[in-house]
């Protein structure tokens, strides 16, 4: 009987507990409610130190709040791939030049690009505050922007971050529906023509300016070596086979939609288009295995020598002159040029992407964090990190501001392509900046997957055409 | 007192804890099935919709083709993994020092992340630098223009198959053990009656082996239905549609294009078909049959 009324004793305890920790967590979890934007992080002190002439000058320069008022907040940021280039230039000086400026620590995340999207959404809608900052790449900011506090005014406030000074493709990516401003541009990346420049001397061909050139000079390097003369990547990860596609598509004068949000892309420019982009896997011009490479593969087709043509974001660029990474003679001719143009039909037009940088509404540091955005967004900071080929792993030419971009220094040390990618972007676009835009490109990369594999091209163009009709439907784009 | 409450009160905690990680996100999910949520709109769920979220599941042809990619792709796992694992299990069986070893060796390819399984075929069926493409190429000259991802029968195949390497060494290791629990007298009475090795396999092993297969099987279905992670490393769902199983399908609606209310329909559709393979499986294991 004591042994029953220990038992007992113990099942009601052990039922206390969790009953008690079920109300704990029930009461811990309240409905998410955004943060007010306090003033002030979580360090903030209110007695200022004492500056130095120099400290003073640097402050100013940056627009930053003097006396260190937020000393001892360590901001997190969401981001991905931080050992990147790219990224781990800026996350290093972060944490020196930075902090020594405002006493803030950076913590940048480092989430592989594969699961970022999903780790952003996660700690978007959860009404989480463990980041303070979110970088998203444009395609995804529509669906996360209801998560971001709107920045427009703060923006106008900060005389040396110019939002002229940034191409508009980019701007207009950091935007919402409602045109504010979510993020500024902190990473940006033209889309590029590389080539190897020792094979295209050898056989005497000119860098081509339109797709027609491009693929006679694919014939003569298909006729005279044994390489490919392109790499394509036509595989399905993230939209990345529409890249091309739609370079050609908007260089034909096609589009994706019409003014009124209707489909455009199965019409006479689209066909065309999709036609002479699924053509180049037909002549050999690319690797059979094209069907399924990603942009990393088919950027691997060339850094290992294997293809003479190839294109993709300029940050691949130090990638590619990384002498010990590619197979021999590649680092030393990687030429680039801006895309080919369609042939008669004016100037080259391709996607401008871009990484927008902004503050999660749920931050409890929002002010600290819009320092770190007004330093971080500087056109000093950029210029210097494009500027710094000290070691690869912080060798970078990306930088997102126009003036950066054209600086006679900058170019010099990145043999013109700051330039070049410049007057890329003054013709780039953007993709639509719709909370749909996800569910629209999955169709759109399948369907090119389809039609490399063999699928027809006008049906298979019209079925994805009716299928993103559907989505738009849904989304309540057209009156019933 | 003992025999009346006891059980009850020893049972409570761990009945406590199956309904705050099962039965509560099961109920949530099943609510939210019923409502609109788009996250990308509102960061709380929206209006009740009745059955709409449903009936949007069975008019949509890419639910129907992920439905009918998973039976495929379970199908040829699971018998590939099932007949592999038993003639593993029939060349091991016999106690050696090297089927020792290779017994011990048997369970790595099992312990192998899902994830980094389907990062490795990819790697290794590339068509440019892949091993098992070369190899392949080696054998079989005729297939050397195949390129393995990109068509949808052998994507489909090579999908299969990276599960099986992780499945069939697992399954020879039960199998091994059946084949242990039977008494060898049975099959020394059978040889004295004349009956030769086809015969001993096909009218002593495998009847004596049927339970073991029937909850191998139906266990392996369930872990095949719910195929997700190599399909995210190796194919991306790809070429095309072709291997895109339903489990990545909810994940693409869900946490792709952030559609809460109709994944959490497809997510209890998939669900109900566990459930049906799961209480098979609990019948078999208890003996009632299925």
């Amino acid at each position: 009987m004591v042994f029953d009324k220990r038992i007992l004793r113990f099942g009601l305890l052990m039922v206390l507990i969790i009953a008690a920790l079920l109300a704990i967590i029930g009461c811990a979890a309240p409905a998410p409610v955004p943060q007010e934007s306090t003033g002030a992080g979580t360090g903030e002190q209110e007695a200022a130190a004492e500056i130095s002439p120099e400290m003073q000058a640097e402050l100013e320069k940056f627009d930053l709040q003097p006396g260190k008022p937020y000393e001892g907040t360590e901001l997190n940021f969401l981001i991905c791939c931080a050992t990147a280039a790219q990224f781990h230039a800026l996350a290093e000086k972060s944490n020196t030049e930075f902090y020594e400026l405002t006493g803030i620590k950076v913590q940048w995340g480092d989430v592989p690009y594969g699961s970022f999207q999903e780790k952003l959404v996660t700690e978007a809608t959860s009404a989480s505050d463990t980041y303070d900052l979110f970088a998203f790449t444009d395609a995804w900011g529509a669906g996360l922007k209801p998560y971001m506090i709107p920045i427009s005014d703060k923006v106008e406030g900060v005389d040396h971050i110019a939002l002229s000074d940034y191409p508009e493709a980019y701007v207009q990516a950091s935007r919402g529906l409602d045109g504010e401003l979510y993020g500024l541009p902190l990473r940006g990346h033209p889309f590029m023509f590389f080539y190897r420049e020792d094979v295209f001397e050898d056989l005497g061909l000119e860098v081509p300016t339109t797709w027609a050139e491009m693929e006679e000079a694919a014939e003569v390097i298909k006729a005279e070596t044994d390489m490919y003369p392109l790499s394509v990547y036509y595989g399905i990860n993230a939209g990345q086979n529409t890249f091309w596609w739609e370079a050609l598509l908007w260089s034909n004068g096609g589009d994706l939609f019409d003014e009124n949000w209707k489909p455009i892309f199965n019409n006479e420019a689209g066909v065309e288009a999709t036609e002479r982009y699924i053509s180049w896997l037909e002549k050999e011009y690319t690797s059979p295995g094209s069907v399924s490479f990603n942009e990393q593969e088919g950027n691997e087709e060339f850094i290992q020598g294997r293809a003479a043509m190839f294109m993709g974001w300029w940050w691949m660029y130090s990638r590619m002159t990384d002498c010990e990474r590619g197979a021999e003679g590649v680092c030393e001719n990687t030429g680039f040029a801006t895309a080919p143009s369609w042939e008669g039909k004016g100037q080259p037009r391709t996607y401008g992407h871009v990484w927008p940088m902004g503050i999660n509404e749920f931050s409890n540091n929002k002010e600290a964090a819009w320092e770190y955005m007004k330093w971080i967004h500087s056109a000093e900071v950029q210029k210097e990190i494009v500027m710094d080929k000290s070691a690869p792993e912080v060798s970078t030419n990306v930088a997102t501001r126009i003036s950066v971009l054209n600086d006679p220094e900058v170019n010099e040390v990145n043999n013109g392509l700051p330039k070049v990618g410049g007057e890329i972007l003054e013709e780039a676009r953007t993709n639509p900046i719709i909370p749909e835009w996800l569910e629209i490109l999955g169709i759109l990369e399948v369907g090119i997957n389809d039609m490399a594999t063999g699928a027809e091209i006008q049906p298979t163009l019209d079925q994805m055409a009716a299928d993103v009709e559907e989505i738009m439907e849904r989304g309540g784009y057209y009156d019933k | 007192m003992r025999g009346k409450y006891t059980k009850f009160v020893l049972l409570t905690p761990a009945l406590l804890v199956v309904l705050v990680i099962t039965a509560y996100p099961l109920i949530n999910t099943f609510t939210l099935s019923l409502r609109e949520w788009r996250l990308d709109r509102s960061p709380t769920p929206g209006d009740f919709v009745g059955l709409d979220n449903y009936v949007r599941a069975f008019g949509d042809r890419f639910f129907w083709n992920s439905v009918q990619v998973t039976i495929t792709f379970t199908i040829i796992s699971v018998v590939m993994s099932v007949v592999i694992g038993l003639a593993m299990a029939l060349i091991l069986q016999k106690p050696s020092k090297l089927n020792t070893l290779v017994k011990t060796t048997l369970i790595f390819p099992f312990a192998v992340s899902p994830a980094l399984k389907g990062f490795s075929w990819r790697f290794m069926l590339n068509p440019s630098w892949g091993i098992y493409d070369t190899m392949m190429d080696a054998v079989f000259p005729f297939a050397s223009d195949v390129v393995w991802l990109a068509h949808p029968f052998w994507a489909q195949f090579w999908l299969a198959v990276s599960e099986v390497w992780g499945w069939a060494p697992l399954i020879a290791l039960m199998f091994i053990g059946a084949l242990g629990s039977i008494s060898p007298d049975i099959f020394e009475s059978a040889k004295v009656e004349g009956a030769n090795n086809y015969q001993l396999f096909r009218h002593v092993t495998l009847p004596l082996l049927r339970p073991v297969i029937v909850i191998i099987t139906l266990l392996k279905t369930i872990f095949s239905l719910k195929m997700f992670d190599q399909v995210v490393t190796m194919t991306g769902g790809g070429p095309g549609r072709a291997t895109q199983t339903l489990n990545y399908f909810v994940y693409l609606q869900g946490f792709r294009y952030i559609d809460m209310g109709y994944a959490s329909a497809l997510a209890y559709l998939l669900i109900v078909a566990l459930t049906i393979f799961a209480i098979f499986y609990v019948r078999a294991l208890s003996g009632e049959g299925i």
